[in-house]
């Protein structure tokens, strides 16, 4: 005897039913083939702009705190480049002493005394730093301060699609005039 | 044909019978003004989820390797919502993984009606036809909510399983007055409908978590001895059902973010685009030509590669260094602007979610002022129930005390997020409850009440058996409603007094 009457019998046979309907779906659901995920609501984490190589820093140059590139672009002088970079975990002292060093070991002398760093290498050419720490922090804040590089122009090495992709180089300007 | 059908059936039966009918034929009506939309914002993200999930299940079914990379892009995504909707959509991916947009849109439309369909029997059930009409006529004929109803996002869904969660409340604390603990299959059906709720909108946690409290001071204040102890039990298996459904979200999160997820990991960003200054979000500005939520998780990723740590972790820096600035006229300046937006352009979304070439005007405008019109009636019944404080039954003062959290709760929302005018969709269901108890409270002053006997069958008799006495019950619940009354009342003073001042 069913307890709930045919009502109460009723309703479970059309839950088992939907549950047997559900399983058979599952079962037969890699017969229908593959749904295909567009998966572009995740911001892809773009290369970074000083290894791939596509607007290189001088030869020999390398930047060895850790840093994420904020802007590139071309100055009106077309023949100079100002790239901004963040740099992480190191107080401004740190990064000038770190720069400073990376400057020498690419084979660049310093030309005068400052608050910029002003290096040049026959050659190549004149490299500026301006360091500022970023005013406000806290103590946790991983990332510290800006350096603003002044440096020669170089032309795109690569067409390659990291090379077009303005979240990598961060020519944002360049990317503006394109479009 | 429908006249034989509906034969036996009482006046209430066909009354509601016709709302529903209504219901469906307006959204028949309506499905072509936005059945060919293209994809709206986050809407991307809930039918991705959908097919991976389907992907899920297909591997699961076959044995196969589970394509885990495919599972964290886009279902975990950035962790900012959780895939109630995706869920809900997953079962149409399985039988056609390629659906096209308006297949999409039809079987949300087809399975948001049914959901509505049940919320109105169980609301009946509980509360009482006057309740249940109520409903199929607000929300259930607002043409914009009708529209959203066949769109991807969560919040009108999470709007009525909300009401689904409060009926469940109201039976729960309905069996404590008799003196019952309740039953493990009512404790199972609420973890059940609690999480369904926070996996539809995961901003409603706050309620939720109101509402789990509610009930624990319920059943230790209403019942004693070895009842009290299983109403306590039951309330702690209902909280074992949530968190076992919440664990495989969390840990899959925070396993793919590297760091800890409980629910979503918009809150910082959230908070800063809100009340913060953009222009320092990243410390500095963010890369342009990306949205205000793209452009900092992309940032916290490139800064989270720099330093070996998660994005997380930097998410919150970047948040906590753009809000420095932020002071109590500013945040409640933006508060104010949140509600605005989050009550006054209800229609908004319709000209964004309109199909190329099937959408006329004069259908658009159609739209436009109904839905103006009956949201507004909503909202003041929302708002007029949060001011009011009942005193007629104990039954209907429960209600009024649940709506009111369940609305307030709602409310947070634009404490803590930039309001859309979206979000009025995840209230509106509650606020048509609000509505039938302000009516059936008009209605029962008068000489010859219509909705307390006869047709409009108002459910709520219990007898009495907890172990405090109905007079004392009904006189705290007054002074718990006019306490949330003064409280509603002072801080929408306070939030105008901030702004001005």
């Amino acid at each position: 005897m069913d307890r709930h009457g045919p009502a109460g019998s009723r309703k479970r046979a059309t839950v088992v039913a939907g549950c047997v309907l559900g399983a058979v779906l599952i079962v037969l659901s890699p017969q229908f083939g593959r749904a295909e995920p567009s998966g572009r609501y995740r911001p892809p984490l773009p290369p970074d702009a000083l290894t791939t190589g596509c607007y290189p820093l001088p030869t020999g140059l390398t930047i060895d705190f850790p840093y994420q590139v904020r802007t590139d672009e071309d100055l009106a002088d077309g023949r100079t480049r100002r790239l901004v970079l963040q740099y992480d975990e190191i107080d401004a002292d740190q990064a000038r002493r770190d720069l400073a060093e990376a400057l020498v070991r690419a084979g660049f002398t310093p030309r005068a005394r400052g608050d910029v760093l002003d290096y040049a290498k026959p050659g190549v050419g004149q490299v500026r730093a301006t360091i500022t720490p970023i005013p406000r922090l806290g103590d946790d804040d991983l990332v510290r301060g800006t350096v603003e590089l002044i440096l020669p122009k170089v032309a795109r090495t690569s067409d390659a699609p990291e090379c077009l992709d303005r979240f990598s180089t961060k020519r944002f300007a360049e990317a503006e005039q394109d479009r | 044909m429908r006249g034989r059908i509906l034969a036996g059936a009482s006046t209430s039966t066909k009354v509601l019978v016709g709302l529903f009918a209504a219901h469906l034929l307006l959204k028949v009506v309506l499905f072509p003004y936005m059945s060919h939309a293209p994809l709206h914002g986050d809407e991307r993200y809930y039918f991705d989820s959908a097919r991976a999930l389907s992907n899920l299940v297909r591997d699961l079914v076959g044995f196969g390797p589970v394509d885990t990379a495919e599972l964290k892009r886009n279902l975990v995504g950035n962790g900012w919502f959780m895939p109630g909707n995706g869920i809900l959509i997953t079962p149409l991916f399985l039988v056609d993984p390629h659906a096209s947009i308006v297949t999409i849109r039809l079987y949300l439309g087809v399975v948001t009606s049914l959901l509505l369909l049940i919320t109105v029997i169980r609301v009946r059930h509980v509360l009482g036809d006057l309740y249940a009409a109520m409903l199929l006529v607000v929300p259930g004929l607002i043409p914009m909510w009708l529209l959203f109803s066949i769109g991807g996002w969560g919040d009108l869904v999470a709007g009525l399983l909300i009401v689904l969660l409060i009926t469940e409340l109201v039976s729960w604390i309905r069996t404590l007055r008799v003196g019952h603990p309740p039953s493990a299959w009512a404790a199972v059906r609420m973890g059940l409908i609690s999480i369904a709720v926070v996996y539809a909108r995961s901003s409603a946690s706050i309620l939720v978590l109101g509402m789990g409290i509610v009930v624990l001071f319920v059943s230790l204040t209403l019942l004693r001895g070895r009842d009290r102890v299983r109403a306590v039990l039951a309330g702690g298996l209902a909280g074992v059902v949530f968190l076992l459904l919440l664990a495989p979200w969390s840990l899959f999160a925070s396993h793919s973010l590297g760091g800890r997820v409980i629910t979503t990991t918009s809150v910082p960003t959230v908070l800063a685009n809100t009340f913060g200054d953009r222009d320092e979000l990243c410390y500095g500005p963010c890369d342009p030509t990306s949205t205000i939520w793209f452009t900092p998780v992309r940032y916290a990723r490139e800064v989270a590669r720099a330093t070996d740590t998660n994005e997380l972790v930097v998410l919150k820096e970047m948040s906590a260094y753009a809000r420095q600035d932020v002071t109590p006229r500013s945040y409640a300046d933006d508060v104010l602007m949140g509600f605005a937006r989050y009550t006054f352009q209800p229609a908004s979304f319709s000209k964004d979610v309109r199909s190329p070439d099937h959408s006329p005007e004069a259908m658009h405008k159609f739209i436009l002022y109904a839905t103006n019109v009956m949201w507004a009636f909503l909202a003041v019944s929302g708002i007029g129930l949060l001011l009011t404080v009942v005193r007629r039954t104990v039954d209907a003062q429960v209600i009024s005390l649940l709506v009111t959290l369940g609305i307030g709760s709602l409310l947070t929302q634009p404490f803590v997020h930039i309001a859309g005018s979206r979000y009025w969709t995840s209230a509106a269901p509650l606020a048509g409850i609000a509505a039938a108890l302000l009516l059936f409270l008009i209605d029962a002053r008068r000489a010859q009440p219509r909705f307390s006997q006869g047709t409009w069958i108002m459910k709520g008799d219990t007898e009495h058996g907890s172990a405090i006495s109905e007079p004392v019950i009904s006189r705290w619940l007054t002074i718990v409603q006019t306490v949330l009354a003064a409280a509603v009342v002072l801080v929408a003073v306070g939030l105008v007094v901030l702004a001005t001042i």
